[in-house]
């Protein structure tokens, strides 16, 4: 709860009031500037009151054309909003669910109504945050979260299939053989790896006999019978990052490529911030050493253009506990424009990167997670959204504070294993 | 009610209870703050002049009746002029201000009207901060 500048100027003259009647010893200025407290106060305890009216009559019905969808399922809702505004005067906007990323359309309510489509990338079930009322009178100004009442529908988000990522039996040697999963071949499926059970994930792939024996849910994640190749996405970390810290992360990057035993001919893809992503044949490793020397190059604020309507830019530009200023009405006012209309530059290169990697079903990550997440969840998104296995390696964050963050960051995006390095 | 009422009351009671020296300032003053409801003018531009122009119409009062009277119909004036509605309990508000005002004027204590704007002070925060909060907790749902 905020003062206007009317309020402002009155506790002003209030003070002005006490300060002459200490200088000049006048009682009477004494009881003006106490008639000016009372006045102020009478005024917020009437905001107040009738704000909470608002808040207690306000009723929000959504209709959403699903809500249970696959992962990044497009939704499409409807919302109408009825609300007893008294004296003040207050606007609406619908406060989409966690992680969500708007499509097209605003939810701000114009005429007690609002239409937008948004993605749901997050595993399991997801709620609305509610909706934001900004009032305010001539004394007093505040922006309200509404939650309460104002959550539903319950949506659901099922996380896609995972493709076979390794080879067990089939034709020819060496990198360039067909070869196909026997077990797959039998059944229709197998197992690719096992992972805790998270919420949203199917009970009948849970594995009841590992579970008992650990005393904790796991479940099982399939493959189909299409074999499939492995890729390795390396997030070089920021500019100023520590020796101690890079040498780590490098040493994980290396490890990764160690580890995948990918061969000579398959891609490493280097991110250095918003720029363009470098591709560099896993063969050449002394390119790629040198490549791991270099930093991220991002300035402040740039990964909000990657994406065309990243969560944080929302963010950002909608969640203000203050009046917002021209130029932040103008970014809203674009971003609303043109959500999801164009693809950026970001988006429309890895969409070339994700078209030429069609065979590389296996997708691995190396990152330090430093700053923003939010290239890194669209990457993990989108390898889910093609039916991918995405395996994320998070050099430096084990046992940090930013742990949990990060890894629930990356589970809620789809990445199918976290590993804190 | 009509806002000219109140304020054409606070200007004459202005005039007649104002100590000697002062009566052509608080003419002036009473004619300034009863010209700011005939003009036309926004609602929070009208409540900043009728503020800037009543309560220094206060200072002016002779006796402590009057600082109490003046400060009763200059209050019932500016939230008339706010759209608040004039009942009980606003009386009651404004009436226990000017009995406060009436009782600083007599200058029976230096303590008491610190002591008093201290109390409203902490309304004010109250209000700002407390209630604010309590209301946000109130409508936080599960989600959040």
């Amino acid at each position: 709860m905020r003062p206007t500048l009317l309020t402002g100027l009155l506790l002003l003259f209030s003070l002005l009031s006490f300060m002459y009647a200490w200088m000049m010893n006048s009682a009477e200025a004494a009881a003006a500037g106490l008639g000016l407290l009372v006045f102020v106060s009478l005024s917020a305890g009437i905001f107040q009151t009738n704000l909470r009216s608002l808040a207690l009559s306000l009723t929000v019905v959504r209709e959403a054309d699903r809500t249970v969808v696959d992962q990044n399922g497009l939704i499409s809702i409807t919302s109408a909003i009825t609300a007893v505004t008294g004296r003040l005067t207050a606007s609406f906007d619908d406060v989409l669910p966690p992680g969500a990323l708007l499509v097209s359309g605003s939810p701000a309510f114009t005429a007690g109504r609002a239409s937008y489509r948004f993605r749901l990338p997050v595993i399991g079930s997801s709620y609305f945050q509610g909706v934001r009322a900004t009032c305010r009178d001539q004394f007093f100004t505040q922006t309200l979260l509404i939650a309460r009442g104002a959550e539903l529908p319950k949506l659901t988000m099922y996380p896609t299939g995972i493709t076979a990522t390794h080879f067990a039996v089939g034709q020819g040697s060496g990198w360039s053989a067909v070869e196909f999963d026997r077990p797959a071949l039998i059944s229709g499926y197998d197992t690719r790896t096992l992972r805790p059970y998270a919420e949203g994930d199917s009970v009948r792939n849970i594995d009841w006999k590992l579970s008992g024996k650990h005393q904790e849910l796991y479940v099982r994640l399939k493959m189909d019978a299409s074999g499939g190749l492995p890729a390795l996405f390396i997030d070089l970390p920021p500019e100023g990052t520590a020796d101690e810290l890079r040498l780590h992360f490098a040493e994980t990057a290396v490890g990764a490529l160690e580890s995948l035993n990918i061969g000579e001919n398959f891609p490493v893809v280097f991110f250095k911030g918003a720029a363009d992503p470098e591709i560099i044949s896993s063969g050449k490793t002394s390119v790629i050493l040198e490549k791991l020397k270099e930093t991220e190059n991002t300035t402040t604020g740039e990964h909000l253009f990657r994406l065309r309507h990243p969560s944080s830019l929302v963010r950002e530009t909608m969640i203000t506990s203050r009046d917002p200023t021209k130029t932040e009405l103008r970014i809203r006012e674009i971003t609303r424009e043109y959500a999801g209309r164009n693809p950026t530059a970001f988006e429309s290169k890895m969409g070339s990167i994700s078209a030429e990697m069609a065979k590389q079903t296996h997708i691995t990550y190396v990152t330090a997670a430093l700053g923003d997440l939010s290239h890194m969840t669209y990457l993990i998104n989108e390898t889910k959204r093609h039916q991918r296995h995405a395996t994320v390696f998070v050099a430096g964050a084990a046992g940090t504070p930013r742990e949990t963050k990060v890894r629930t960051a990356f589970t809620l995006a789809g990445a199918d294993v976290v590993e804190m390095v | 009610m009509d806002l000219r009422i109140p304020a054409f009351i606070t200007a004459v009671i202005a005039v007649a209870g104002a100590s000697n020296d002062q009566r052509i300032i608080a003419g002036i003053i009473g004619a300034a703050f009863v010209f700011c409801t005939f003009i036309t003018l926004p609602q929070n531009q009208r409540v900043l002049l009728l503020s800037a122009a009543g309560f220094p119409l206060v200072f002016t009062a002779g006796m402590p009746v009057f600082t109490g009277l003046l400060l009763i119909s200059v209050m019932i004036t500016v939230l008339t002029a706010a759209g608040v509605k004039t009942d009980t309990k606003i009386l009651l508000a404004a009436a226990g201000t000017g009995v406060a005002g009436g009782i600083f004027s007599m200058q029976l204590s230096v303590v008491l009207p610190v002591l008093a704007a201290g109390i409203f002070t902490l309304a004010v925060l109250y209000v700002i901060f407390v209630r604010a909060y309590r209301l946000k907790k109130e409508v936080e749902g599960t989600n959040t």
